[in-house]
């Protein structure tokens, strides 16, 4: 955390309700997004006990498993949710600029969808074990969705306290901004009650997906009862008239989280988009539809990475890192402000642009244009130093060329365009301007030897990915 | 040894190190309140874990031997299995009793003695923290004949593609890095060379995959084990916490169920202000009164409310009150000078950002020929 981020949560402390630390919303909100609710049995890791899911926010369908601990019962209600899932998030296929949003309450959910697509993925569809073909692609697209989830600024698959977590500043711990009930709550509290109060009050309302220790001990008799009453029968004739009560135990939790999930996304949704979220949605589009396309063909992935995989994805997520960061900073003036703290930006009013200003060059003269800046605040920044216009991006660098200090504490700063080229512009004189070290620009990204040098070559090739059903135990 | 974990990560709270010294468990002092700290563990998990143990224990332990073998390269032809857990009973009487044929098991050992066990089930280990004797249960510990002992820990998470949750393997090498140190002490004291006794790798039996096939995992946890020793050394002794607290006060008006609440926190109070505390987030996760610390650091304005994060950007400053007033540009003390420049600019960009009287946005290009 630095200065800047502190100051916000003061200042947050000091108002009692959360206070934005944007001016826009930097991920896009899909309008009819996928919402999944997961409940966990327990510390289950491969099961899904209870799942709430749907589209719209009065249309909430709840697939419940009963004894999910039972691979036929547990596969049962995963085909449920599969069976709805699958066309909704396939639908987008082929459309360009078109893609699903999965909506989950925060990065617990994520994982537990990463294994409940890592135990799908790879099962057999023929043979003695045959699982339906539908829960396959379910785990396929889960497991595509969790890869994708690493990538920075993606919205394919948005957990909300991360979304809340990076637009909001609130007087709460990393530890309690982890519970998307307690974020909420400290955003926007009850009137007259302070935002702590409000989350402490909130923060025990689960939302998933490891239930509450209380809430499996009111489920404990009710699935020994299932258990009895089914005597080993799994399926779905036998099994659907015992469900109820175990339906009627999920459904005021799911109920109760489902609608904090569509409420904090009603409230991001009246903040404005910003500009660059367009071109990240785009290339979620595009990964979406590669997987989709792959899919087709065979779907499978690995599940442990080759060296030279690694080194690529690493350098990918590096670079989608780099330029969300950029663009955020750029799109808005507020993500802009810490970094004219840490002087890695400078904003000011525009007091003169030399447009013709010329230099020696290598063999001629050559144009370098001039623009100095008037800012109110102190600028420690050395001579030589490569700046980008914010209004620009993706343009050439400016190189600071004098910094001095005005009497009042502010400074004046000279900026050096570094092309001749017109495609890059200029300030207006008058006008505010924020020079910073954020280039939108695409940078040439190294590639890797052919052969893997001896360091990076694996003793034993990673194993290809096999199902993890355990064939021996199949109560 | 919840207790215990819980009470290593708060030494500098006098209230908990008070606590500890009574042995009052403060998960339970607040119960029935609004403070109620919400450790209730799901039934599901316990059977999980349970099960998983049987699993290892069943027919003869075989599971476990086989894993074993594979892993100490002996093929452990007639094995010698000590279950110590189903010996005595799980009362603080039977853990000693169980310390004690631990402390014997280990002197066969070290000793070489034919009957020395391969394989020792519920291990107690006596160990000394603050001044205070406490237990801890080891799961199993195992040797070779004449070989090395080795410390593991059974655990019911899942081993998938030859990976574990990183969090749950770290909290599980640190209670094997204890153990290890804890079995050290008892070679020592037998008189044997603790570094060539107990290895410093540390076995982990966990499922692979999704079923509850055991599997064994290896890892070296020499700097844990270090880490674990100087921990065990920094907390403080019982007694001078004890001999610093004001005579009279007691933890029992507030753990009184059937006393009215206020009340029952009104003596809570009194102690916390006697006594003292220190609340940091963390104790959320493991102490059963970091809710109630939690509601005092904020009325008090406590920076300590945000986390370490935070006050370490906010040297000096006493209270998140007074950060605000220092964000709008108020003059500073001279404990606050420092962190006052940097906060009183960040609050002058905040409001220049966030005021709608600036254009939002920076203002569009102007080309030039």
């Amino acid at each position: 955390m630095n200065a800047f981020d502190a100051t916000l949560a003061v200042r947050a402390y000091r108002a009692g309700r959360g206070l934005r630390t944007s001016l826009f919303r930097h991920r896009r909100l899909a309008d009819r997004p996928l919402v999944v609710i997961p409940w966990q049995l327990g510390a289950e890791p491969f099961a899904a006990a209870a799942i709430g899911c749907g589209d719209r926010p009065d249309r909430l369908t709840l697939a419940v498993a009963g004894e999910p601990r039972n691979r036929d019962l547990a596969f049962a209600a995963l085909l449920k949710f599969a069976r709805w899932f699958n066309p909704a998030f396939e639908a987008h296929f082929g459309r360009v600029g078109s893609g699903p949003q999965i909506l989950v309450a925060n990065r617990g959910v994520v994982d537990l969808l990463r294994r409940l697509g890592r135990r799908l993925a790879f099962l057999p569809t023929d043979g003695p074990h045959a699982a339906a073909p539908d829960l396959v692609r379910l785990g396929r697209h889960l497991l595509f969705l969790w890869l994708h989830a690493a990538v920075p600024g993606q919205q394919l698959l948005v957990a909300l306290t991360d979304l809340l977590d990076a637009h909001w500043a609130t007087a709460l711990s990393e530890v309690e901004r982890q519970s998307l009930a307690a974020l909420d709550a400290y955003i926007e509290p009850p009137a007259g009650v302070h935002g702590c109060a409000a989350a402490a009050q909130a923060e025990d309302l689960a939302v998933g997906p490891v239930p509450p220790g209380d809430a499996d001990k009111d489920l404990a008799p009710l699935v020994e009862e299932f258990n009895r009453a089914r005597a080993s029968r799994t399926d779905a004739a036998a099994v659907a008239p015992l469900l109820p009560p175990i339906e009627a135990h999920y459904l005021p939790m799911t109920q109760a989280a489902w609608e904090l999930l569509w409420r904090c996304r009603g409230r991001e949704l009246r903040y404005p988009e910003a500009a660059s979220v367009g071109r990240r949605w785009q290339e979620d589009c595009e990964a979406y539809q590669r997987h989709l396309d792959w899919l087709a063909k065979s779907g499978l992935r690995r599940t442990r990475q080759s060296p030279r995989q690694a080194a690529m994805t690493l350098r990918n997520l590096e670079e989608a890192q780099r330029l969300v960061v950029a663009e955020e900073a750029c799109d808005d003036p507020l993500r802009m402000a810490p970094y004219i703290l840490e002087n890695k930006a400078v904003r000011g009013r525009v007091v003169h642009v030399n447009a013709t200003h010329t230099e020696p060059g290598a063999r001629r003269a050559v144009k370098r244009p001039l623009v100095t800046l008037a800012s109110a605040e102190p600028c420690l920044m050395p001579a030589g130093k490569e700046l980008w216009w914010a209004g620009q991006p993706a343009g050439r660098e400016f190189v600071v060329e004098s910094v001095a200090a005005e009497p009042g504490g502010g400074s004046r700063v000279t900026l050096k365009l570094m092309t001749s080229s017109s495609t890059t512009g200029l300030p207006a004189v008058g006008s505010i301007a924020c020079f910073s070290v954020h280039s939108t620009a695409p940078r040439w990204l190294a590639g890797l030897p052919a052969t893997d040098p001896w360091t990076h070559r694996a003793a034993t090739p990673p194993p290809a990915p096999a199902p993890i059903e355990d064939e021996g135990e199949r109560s | 040894v919840r207790v215990l974990a819980a009470y290593a990560q708060n030494t500098d709270c006098a209230l908990a190190g008070l606590a500890f010294a009574a042995r009052v468990n403060l998960d339970r002092v607040l119960l029935g309140t609004r403070f109620q700290a919400p450790f209730g563990q799901s039934p599901f998990a316990f059977q999980r874990g349970l099960a998983f143990e049987k699993s290892l224990r069943s027919n003869d332990y075989e599971p476990t031997l086989g894993l074993l073998r594979a892993e100490l390269k002996d093929p452990l032809a007639a094995p010698r299995i000590e279950n110590l857990r189903s010996k005595h009973p799980g009362t603080r009487e039977g853990m000693l009793l169980r310390s004690r044929d631990t402390e014997a098991l280990l002197d066969l050992i070290v000793k070489g003695r034919p009957a020395a066990p391969h394989l020792i089930d519920g291990a107690a280990l006596r160990g000394s923290v603050g001044g205070l004797e406490a237990f801890f249960e080891a799961d199993a510990l195992a040797a070779r004949a004449g070989g090395e002992i080795r410390v593991a820990e059974v655990k019911s998470f899942p081993k998938v593609d030859e990976r574990v949750d990183a969090d749950k393997l770290g909290a599980a090498l640190d209670q094997v890095a204890i153990y290890i140190l804890l079995t050290r002490e008892v070679i020592a004291r037998l008189g044997g060379d603790p570094l060539r006794w107990v290895s410093d790798l540390a076995l982990l039996i966990t499922p692979r995959n999704v079923g509850m096939q055991p599997t064994l995992s290896v890892k070296g946890v020499g700097p844990r084990i270090a880490r674990a020793e100087k921990l065990l050394a920094s907390v403080p002794r019982v007694e001078d916490v004890v001999a610093s607290v004001p005579d009279g006060l007691s933890f029992g008006p507030v753990a009184d169920t059937k006393a009215e609440e206020p009340r029952r926190l009104a003596a809570l109070h009194v102690l916390a202000d006697r006594v003292g505390t220190a609340y940091r987030p963390g104790c959320l996760a493991t102490c059963g009164n970091a809710r109630f610390c939690r509601e005092r650091a904020f009325c008090s304005g406590s920076p300590s409310l945000l986390g370490t994060s935070t006050t370490r950007v906010l040297p000096g400053i006493v209270s998140l009150d007074r950060a605000e007033e220092l964000t709008r540009g108020v003059a500073p003390g001279a404990a606050e000078a420092h962190a006052a420049a940097l906060l009183a600019t960040a609050g002058r960009l905040y409001d220049a950002a966030a005021s709608p009287s600036q254009p939002a946005a920076p203002t569009p290009a102007r080309r030039y020929a």
